[in-house]
């Protein structure tokens, strides 16, 4: 959805014909300049969700306010609707059960803590907020984090609309970046680099106020896969040591070393879009193995086929039935090239261990 | 003729992948409406002629299909359908064949596919292009007009029914085909639909219900009663991606033929044509998609989609 930035990496694929740039390994450090290419991948996400969002796929009263259709933009065809759709409905329903489970061993006094790596756009905050009955059952505190370029219009966009700044609860203040980082009580806007957990640490527990004995949710859509597989490894690796309680919802390519994942390795990288550590998503036992080799109690990973099995079939006709799909072979390719991993550490005692995928 | 001086030049634009003026396409769809409101629901065709699967607006890749098939009219064709959609290049693809139709109309036959009807290609692109390229919907209305006046099937020698998509479990016989009022928009359901829209099924006999909403499934056993009540030999159909570029299906009474190479600019698959010769034998031809420097002209390199 919304990677953070990274310069590309090289990389090794046997079947790949075009010549990646021969990088120096400093190319991956933390300050290098941004990508736009690869911010841009937030705006065109987030248009073709709006999209379906206005074409009923599913509720979401908060997009259009994170994004003004400026853009030029086509319909797009009904696989990547129904694509977006099954991701959204898919991690929302993940990121329910993660709260539903901390509600049950923990009662209303624990704090339910989310990070949106690479949040983008995304409107989780308002989505769970708008809802009064996991409002009533205690604090959920949604930290959304992103770079400046993407924080600065997020920030923008929630000054600007009444109805998502009625949602934040308490003071909304600035963050240490003017216009481009905000917090209130339960949501945060912070703006880094996920490769330099360094400063991810310094904000979320001294800005944000995160507490690492309480469990706490990370989500990233799409976005491990632009940085090194040294950064992810040092961000998960982070993560487990840091956290008493944790769990991760991945949602990235899987089978990038078939044909199909070829030519997406190929074509995003014509757009500017280098998949660095595509040779990470290789298969599903891959997206496993990158969480129990860095310190993860358990990891699960299935494809979006297997996925959509795990959303209640009447909702998944009713968006059959919003646009026809006319080839159910060309769906099933592109489902089976992305997945989901949830992984949890530390997380048997309160049920996350339980928490299955489909 | 001073019509062919006409008909002859908007190839040459087509063929640079030029789209011509609105005016011109819409007199080229009044020509073209005049010849194939002649044409039976099944048109009668004679051998030797080549077979092709969808091509879904991929404009280059036709021209890498006629590079190894053969021009138009030195090479007999038959176009199974879907011509629009998901490519890029709908509105260049359809008005070629049309204009090849029109030029040689014992040259080229051109068959409804399900991706020929105002419903689909609202959604599957042709329309948003139509408007892109021209400015308006009048293009898209001419062209969807002429969808309506295409034939449904073909029958080769009296012995190969070609459809884009297969049976219907109301239809037992081609006469049954040839009574249809064609000059409508694809129908929801019924026999017209299905012949647009079903699939052979090699798991299960008789009929099934088709996961794409319209259509049904068939086994081999309706195959084989639908060619035997007809005396025919083969059933020959596109509508589904095989990486293979072509299948056979039910001990080779129905073959599928897909004539659109990396399907969506993104799928990998190779394609497939198949060359009959004037005693009915067969010869496959693969062929990739165009490599990209074949590709000229300000049009930028085609992006498939990708979630981001």
């Amino acid at each position: 959805m919304d990677p953070p930035a990274t310069t590309p990496h090289p990389r090794n694929m046997p079947r790949t014909n075009s010549q990646s740039p021969a990088l120096t390994p400093e190319s991956d450090t933390v300050n290098s300049i941004p990508d736009e290419n690869i911010i841009q991948t937030n705006e065109e996400a987030s248009l073709c969700k709006l999209d379906a969002v206005k074409l009923g796929y599913w509720q979401d009263p908060y997009l259009p306010m994170m994004v003004h259709g400026s853009l030029r933009h086509e319909r797009k065809a009904p696989d990547m609707y129904k694509g977006y759709y099954a991701r959204v409905k898919c991690v929302e329903r993940l990121v329910l059960q993660f709260i539903a489970a901390v509600r049950r061993a923990r009662g209303p006094d624990a704090v339910v803590q989310i990070v949106n790596l690479g949040a983008g756009y995304d409107t989780l905050y308002w989505r769970l907020h708008a809802n009064a009955e996991l409002v009533r059952q205690g604090k959920m505190r949604v930290v959304d984090l992103d770079l400046l370029p993407v924080t600065t219009k997020k920030c923008h966009f929630i000054r600007g609309h009444k109805q998502l700044m009625d949602l934040l609860i308490g003071e909304v203040r600035d963050g240490e970046v003017a216009h481009g980082e905000l917090h209130s009580d339960e949501y945060d806007l912070i703006s880094s680099d996920i490769r330099d957990t360094l400063q991810i640490e310094r904000k979320l527990m001294d800005n944000c106020k995160l507490d690492p004995k309480q469990p706490t949710l990370f989500i990233a859509e799409c976005v491990l896969i632009y940085m090194s597989t040294g950064s992810t490894k040092q961000l998960l690796s982070w993560i487990a040591k840091t956290f008493h309680t944790a769990a991760f919802i991945n949602y990235e390519q899987v089978h990038m070393d078939d044909h199909f994942g070829q030519i997406m390795f190929d074509a995003l990288k014509a757009q500017g879009c280098l998949l660095a550590d595509a040779d990470s998503c290789k298969s599903l036992e891959m997206h496993e193995q990158r969480f129990l080799k860095t310190g993860w109690d358990g990891a699960q990973a299935a494809d979006m086929n297997q996925m959509c099995g795990s959303l209640p079939q009447a909702d998944v006709d009713r968006v059959d039935r919003i646009a026809m799909i006319d080839e159910p072979e060309v769906l099933r390719q592109l489902f089976a090239h992305y997945s989901i991993t949830w992984a949890q550490k530390g997380g048997a005692d309160i049920g996350l261990d339980k928490i299955r995928l489909v | 003729m001073s019509g062919h001086q006409d008909l002859d030049r908007w190839i040459e634009q087509l063929r640079q992948c030029e789209p011509i003026s609105e005016p011109d396409v819409k007199s080229l769809c009044a020509k073209a409406r005049e010849i194939l409101v002649e044409e039976g629901n099944v048109q009668r065709v004679d051998a030797p002629v080549t077979i092709c699967g969808d091509i879904h607006g991929q404009f280059y890749d036709l021209k890498e299909l006629f590079k190894i098939g053969g021009d138009v009219p030195e090479t007999n064709y038959l176009f199974m359908g879907d011509f629009v959609d998901r490519g890029y290049y709908s509105v260049e693809t359809f008005l070629l064949l049309l204009a090849y139709k029109v030029r040689y109309p014992d040259r080229i036959t051109l068959i409804r596919g399900n991706h020929e009807s105002r419903q689909i290609t609202q959604v599957y692109g042709f329309y948003d292009e139509c408007v892109r390229k021209y400015g308006g919907v009048n293009v898209w209305r001419y062209c969807t007009e002429i969808f309506d006046y295409l034939a449904l099937a073909a029958l080769i020698d009296g012995k190969i029914f070609c459809v884009h998509g297969g049976l219907s479990p109301s239809i037992q016989s081609l006469d049954q085909i040839r009574m249809i009022d064609r000059k409508q928009e694809v129908p929801h359901d019924g026999p017209m639909c299905d012949l647009l829209w079903s699939d052979p099924e090699d798991a299960n006999d008789g009929w099934g219900i088709s996961p794409r909403g319209a259509g049904y499934l068939f086994g081999s056993d309706v195959a084989q009663k639908f060619n035997e009540d007809n005396q025919i030999e083969l059933i020959c159909r596109a509508h589904q991606l095989v990486m293979e570029g072509f299948k056979w299906h039910f001990n080779e009474t129905v073959l599928t033929v897909w004539s659109a190479p990396n399907y969506c600019y993104r799928c990998g698959n190779v394609a497939a044509i198949l060359e009959l010769n004037d005693k009915l034998g067969r010869n496959f031809i693969i062929f990739e998609a165009a490599p990209h420097d074949l590709r000229t002209g300000p049009t930028k390199k085609p992006q498939p989609e990708y979630f981001l």
